[in-house]
């Protein structure tokens, strides 16, 4: 154990060096920090007199969002298995003579200090969760332990199934049917008891049936949730059983991996070996996306597009062969988060569920599609057309996912909601002009960072410039809404009217990123 | 009477405090092959890279008279990179007819003649990601090539491929050059342009060291020259 000891003890310390080295990172640190106990102050005084909402609703929501977490870690195991290990673990350490047990402990007890600060993020939502729920600070610390468990077992699962999987087909997909029936069984009992009674009140009955005897049988997710509930209850010993649960599962799998495959060194090392050929080929400029094993042809030729519009059609040609689903796993995950908020904000209207889904958009919208895997080819740069013209004929094919994110949220929004044909239109396309807003908020930084700057700085950046752009559309918005009282279709299409040419704007200022490849690559 | 058609005058590369590429002027005429000779870190695909327009730079890039970021010039430019452009999801065809309709080519069956002669017309219906680093280049080039480029550049093109396909590229070298097309290469393997080159201009530390043109009587080879100036020998310019 010394030796691996030794190992993270350096790699932490040279990480603090290195922050030290590089201002920028210590500054965001700090500025993070600062963030991070202002809200949790400020938190803590605004609100706080209730009455609040049932803790039903939310161990309903910690369920879905566990749930989905581990079922979308888990789900790797049936690709490339889990990340614990990279390649220089799987070429120093896997030949070292140190025992695979003791090597396999450690890199779980690091991807769990992994799993932790990638949920970091979560802390910021405490303001919310004490105003609506009376969370305490406590409390809170042991909702994200609980997201890291969640992410930790989902890992634990995934290399299992990998191991177990890996080199049989139709084992695969046979684990494959029984791992999405048991999820897909539990959903169905959990509408089969609330849908029949109608939609009045079904936010309320699916939190209390979701939040009883159901957490028990869903795996992972709900047993984590149990002991998020019993943390937030003060019952012990729910939180005890809802980790007994996991702690067993855990002892299980390791048993089983050690007298099932010894030797899960293959395993991990062709995992590794992938990332490891993702991360260099960002590094070099030659990004690559995940293609499924077996690409079908199908019909072949672009079959349209001149000039720059052949990129376009290019896209499009793209994505039928790559099998991709057209919105990406995480905008799918918000819509659920949406769709259940709505459930319970049902009383407010329209309004509430729509800043909601803006607020989420925000993260789920910073994918650009195929425009980043252009950026990192000559031929965008290179083909004589006007950069403008390129710039928004390789963006175009962002907008079909557009129109069908805010279809996927405001249908079931619509239906909850009893929305008229009015405002169903006009949030879906206040909902598309906002998504024109992230995406010019990320090609602007693209234009002032290129690809090379931490993914964080970049984060900061991309949520101000989002803030700058939306501020009209959202000044507009709130006049109008305030002082005119122009109701909820009003107000949304006032914020199409202020979005829409301040994303233009940016995307016209930034036309240059296609005349130098530095700009993008740097 | 040949024209110059590339130009560049006092081009100058800075990233930051460093200099990538010291004032470096230089043109190749019609129809001549020119090589960029160096190590590794001589700034020589700084250099090829400020051409195609993808860097900015001080200084002037004309292709056969036009600026080099102009739309004029860009239809005039073939690049091939160092790693093969290639797209893991298109088919070889569907390379060449996106390249075809980016550029606002009409079919004249010049696509189909460039995957023949780069026997590549038998795997026209596989995708990029399915072809060996020697196809993918292959590939490259027919797109670089397709809209009939005055100008084709080519960026360590030897790099990775196996001797079989490097001999295939010198054949490519010397039938642009027979075709009228100005050649210009980078590269670090001298053996590798021996037939092809018109004139060579050994670059060290962003610039020309040296610059020889075939035919003149000099001392040394290009080889020495090449050892005598990257080894820290006092070289010059010849």
């Amino acid at each position: 154990m010394r030796p691996l000891r030794y190992l993270a003890f350096t790699t932490m310390k040279n990480r603090l060096r290195e922050m030290v080295k590089k201002p920028a990172r210590l500054i965001y640190a700090i500025v993070l920090l600062a963030l991070l106990v202002f809200t949790m102050i400020g938190g803590s005084h605004t609100g706080g007199a209730g009455p609040y909402h049932s803790m039903d609703g939310l161990t309903a929501i910690v369920l879905a969002f566990y749930t989905a977490m581990f079922i979308m870690t888990a789900n790797a195991g049936f690709s490339r298995g889990g990340n614990i290990f990279n390649l220089s673990d799987a070429t120093l350490l896997f030949t070292a003579p140190v025992r695979p047990q003791t090597i396999l402990f450690y890199g779980l007890l690091r991807q769990m200090g992994t799993s932790l600060l990638v949920g970091f993020f979560l802390l910021f939502q405490y303001p919310n969760l004490h105003n609506f729920y009376n969370v305490t600070v406590l409390q809170m610390i042991a909702l994200l332990i609980l997201y890291g468990c969640t992410i930790f077992l989902g890992q634990v699962v995934a290399m299992m199934l990998y191991a177990f999987t890996s080199h049989d087909p139709r084992r695969q997909k046979l684990c494959r049917v029984v791992f999405t029936g048991v999820y897909a069984l539990c959903g169905m009992w959990l509408a089969a008891r609330c849908l029949p009674f109608g939609l009045d009140d079904i936010g309320a009955r699916a939190a209390a049936q979701a939040a009883g005897k159901f957490l028990y049988a869903v795996p992972v997710g709900g047993w984590l949730s149990l002991a998020a509930k019993g943390s937030l209850v003060g019952d012990w010993g729910l939180a005890v059983q809802g980790v007994g649960l996991c702690v067993l599962l855990t002892a299980i799998l390791l048993r089983l991996l050690f007298r099932m495959d010894p030797d899960y060194y293959e395993d991990v090392l062709k995992s590794a070996e992938i990332s490891y050929s993702a991360i260099s080929a960002k590094k070099e400029g030659t990004m690559r996306e995940a293609l499924p094993a077996n690409v079908k042809v199908g019909r072949t030729g672009l079959r349209g597009g001149w000039g720059s519009s052949a990129f376009f059609r290019k896209h499009l040609l793209e994505n039928r062969r790559s099998r991709k689903f057209i919105l990406p796993a995480n905008s799918l995950l918000f819509a659920v988060i949406t769709v259940i908020f709505c459930v319970f904000t049902k009383d407010a209207g329209l309004l509430p569920t729509f800043c909601m889904a803006s607020y989420l958009q925000l993260f789920s919208a910073m994918t650009t599609g195929r425009f980043n895997y252009e950026l990192t080819r000559p031929y965008l740069y290179l083909v004589p057309e006007p950069a403008l013209k390129k710039l928004l004929w390789a963006l175009a094919e962002t907008m079909p996912s557009m129109v069908l994110d805010a279809l996927v949220i405001f249908v079931p929004v619509g239906v909850l909601l009893r929305l008229g044909p009015t405002e169903f239109l006009a949030a879906v396309l206040a909902r598309v002009a906002f998504g024109i807003v992230y995406l010019s908020a990320d090609i602007a930084v693209q234009r002032i960072w290129g690809g090379s700057v931490s993914r964080v700085l970049v984060l900061l950046l991309y949520l101000a410039i989002s803030l700058a752009v939306m501020a009209t559309g959202v000044a507009l918005a709130l006049v109008g809404g305030l002082i005119w009282d122009f109701g909820a279709v009003g107000v949304l299409l006032l914020t199409v009217v202020g979005n829409l040419p301040a994303s233009l704007l940016v995307l016209f200022l930034c036309r240059n990123l296609l005349e130098y490849v530095e700009l993008s690559s740097r | 009477m040949r024209e110059d058609v590339l130009r560049i005058n006092h081009v100058t590369k800075k990233y930051g405090k460093t200099v990538a590429n010291q004032d470096i002027s230089f043109f190749v005429d019609d129809g001549e092959a020119a090589v960029l000779l160096g190590p590794n870190g001589a700034g020589k695909s700084t250099m090829i890279k400020c051409i195609t327009g993808l860097l900015r730079f001080e200084g002037d890039i004309e292709i056969c008279g036009k600026p080099n970021k102009s739309l004029e010039a860009k239809r005039m430019l073939g690049y091939i990179p160092e790693v093969p452009a290639v797209y893991d999801l298109l088919t070889v065809e569907e390379h060449l007819e996106f390249i075809r309709r980016a550029y606002r080519l009409e079919d004249d069956g010049y696509a189909q003649r460039l995957m023949e002669r780069f026997e590549l017309w038998d795997k026209k219906d596989k995708l990029g990601k399915e072809l060996s680093k020697g196809m993918q280049q292959k590939l490259s080039i027919c797109c670089a090539l397709l809209p009939r480029p005055r100008v084709a550049v080519f960026d360590e093109p030897l790099v990775g491929l196996d001797p079989h396909a490097i001999r295939e590229l010198k054949e490519v070298f010397q039938e642009l050059k027979a075709s009228g097309t100005t050649v210009l290469i980078s590269t670090h393997m001298i053996n590798s342009v021996e037939e092809t080159w018109d004139v060579c201009h050994i670059m060290m530390n962003g610039a020309f060291a040296a610059t020889r043109k075939k035919g003149e009587s000099a001392e040394q080879s290009l080889e020495e020259l090449f050892f005598s100036i990257t080894e820290g020998g006092e070289g010059g310019a010849v």
